[in-house]
């Protein structure tokens, strides 16, 4: 492992995004960094910049008025980045499923790689997530690192 | 003088120069540890800061508009710069002004984007250094008027450490040590929960990672400016240095973030009352040396 994917692998940086639940997952996120299950362990710092962060934790159902917000944020943070859906409202709909005021589920709108299902989700659930997070990020650069390599090769 | 110490002169700082980015990334390290610590959380490991650097690097940049990275560079040279002038015993009123003038592109960096994010840090960054830049340049003279002369080589020759003579100014200094250091209560400008990060908002990438390597040169600028206090000595000068870190570090952690007019307020009265004080002890016992 060269020293850039494991630094990337040891210091992940989260957006945190509630888009209109009910807040009982945003609470067990926030539980995530008091001191019985410190995430900071993993190097893992709550950004508030979509600009310097590499995971996106997403939190409740996608509201309609909430989609261009997302989709802007998802745009804003560089690559590699991964998204998380948090919960059961983010992964599937849950009991907001056929609600007239929104998308369904959060892989409608951006793509997600990590689903943490529950309602709520435990802390442990949402820590499970981010470390299985953290490797997709670094298959991820690969693959992007790959795509320049044979664009360049297309171009020459 | 035919036969110069180049150890001293030459060969000590430039170790230190190159070591100081380390040294400032440890220190931050520490900080986050001691911080987590205190939090009874176990917290990151002590070469955290390293591996954020090292995963900016690696990142996709994200550009806004030119102008704001050479801001972003020249607050970096600024800033080594100073270091250079401080550990190379240069005018010590130059080097002060220079590292104010660090703080100036950082500014400007923030005003260059069209974030409010960055509006509203680079309008509190100004605020700051309002607050802190008199009352480090009153020290700055106190100095001159105990050694009788702004270079640095002066306070090493002087009889006696500045501590004896200046105590209360280098109290001063510790009341502004946060704003300078960015902590809290003095955050003011990197408020990150309320303008996310202030005049850095905008910048992503290695570009982010330039700010965090210069952090640590300003970490370890501040931190070598404190030491002059006693470099008669050196077991009590990185004693010095330690206690005002340890300061640092328990300050921010006991205290709450102060609105601007209150830090304006608080600093002001406070640092100017110790600065009168000091220079009224100084002329009454007759220390001072005229021009």
């Amino acid at each position: 492992m060269s020293l850039s994917e494991l630094s990337r692998k040891k210091s992940p940086w989260v957006l945190h995004v509630g888009t209109g639940g009910c807040n009982g997952c945003d609470l067990e996120i926030l539980a995530c960094l008091t001191p019985r299950y410190d995430v900071s362990r993993f190097g893992v710092m709550s950004t508030g910049n979509p600009k310097q962060a590499d995971v996106m934790l997403v939190v409740g159902p996608v509201t309609l008025k909430y989609k261009e917000i997302i989709k802007n944020l998802y745009d804003q943070m560089p690559d590699p980045k991964v998204v998380i859906a948090v919960g059961t409202c983010a992964s599937t709909g849950g009991i907001y499923q056929g609600c007239y005021a929104h998308c369904g589920s959060l892989d409608k709108v951006i793509p997600v790689d990590v689903y943490v299902p529950g309602c709520n989700v435990r802390p442990e659930a949402v820590i499970d997530g981010l470390v299985l997070a953290l490797d997709i990020l670094n298959e991820k650069e690969r693959k992007i690192l790959e795509e320049k390599k044979t664009k360049a090769k297309g171009a020459a | 003088m035919t036969d110069i110490d180049y150890v001293t002169t030459y060969g000590i700082p430039l170790v230190l120069l190159i070591l100081s980015p380390f040294i400032g990334g440890l220190l931050t390290g520490i900080d986050r540890k001691v911080t987590a610590r205190i939090q009874n959380r176990r917290g990151p490991p002590i070469i955290q800061p390293f591996y954020d650097t090292i995963k900016l690097f690696g990142k996709e940049d994200k550009i806004v508009n030119k102008t704001y990275l050479v801001f972003g560079a020249a607050y970096l040279m600024t800033v080594v710069f100073s270091l250079i002038l401080l550990l190379f015993r240069y005018d010590l009123l130059i080097t002060t002004f220079i590292f104010g003038l660090s703080f100036i592109f950082l500014v400007l960096a923030g005003y260059s984007t069209r974030s409010q994010f960055g509006y509203v840090g680079a309008t509190r960054e100004l605020m700051q250094m309002l607050t802190y830049e008199p009352i480090l340049l009153l020290v700055v003279f106190l100095i001159r008027l105990v050694t009788g002369s702004f270079e640095i080589g002066s306070i090493y020759s002087a009889a006696q450490p500045l501590l004896y003579t200046l105590p209360l100014a280098l109290l001063a200094i510790f009341v502004i040590l946060p704003i300078k250091a960015r902590k809290s209560p003095f955050d003011i400008a990197d408020a990150h929960q309320e303008i996310a990060q202030g005049p850095e908002t905008e910048y992503s990438g290695k570009y982010l990672g330039l700010l965090y390597i210069t952090h640590f040169f300003e970490l370890f600028f501040i931190l070598w400016f404190i030491g002059l206090f006693f470099v008669q000595n050196i077991a009590a000068r990185l004693a010095l240095m330690g206690i005002a870190y340890v300061f640092l570090i328990v300050i921010d952690n006991v205290t709450a973030r102060l609105r601007v007019d209150q830090m304006l307020k608080q600093v002001f009265i406070v640092g100017m009352i110790l600065l009168i004080i000091n220079l009224i002890y100084i002329i009454a016992t007759g220390r001072w040396i005229p021009a």
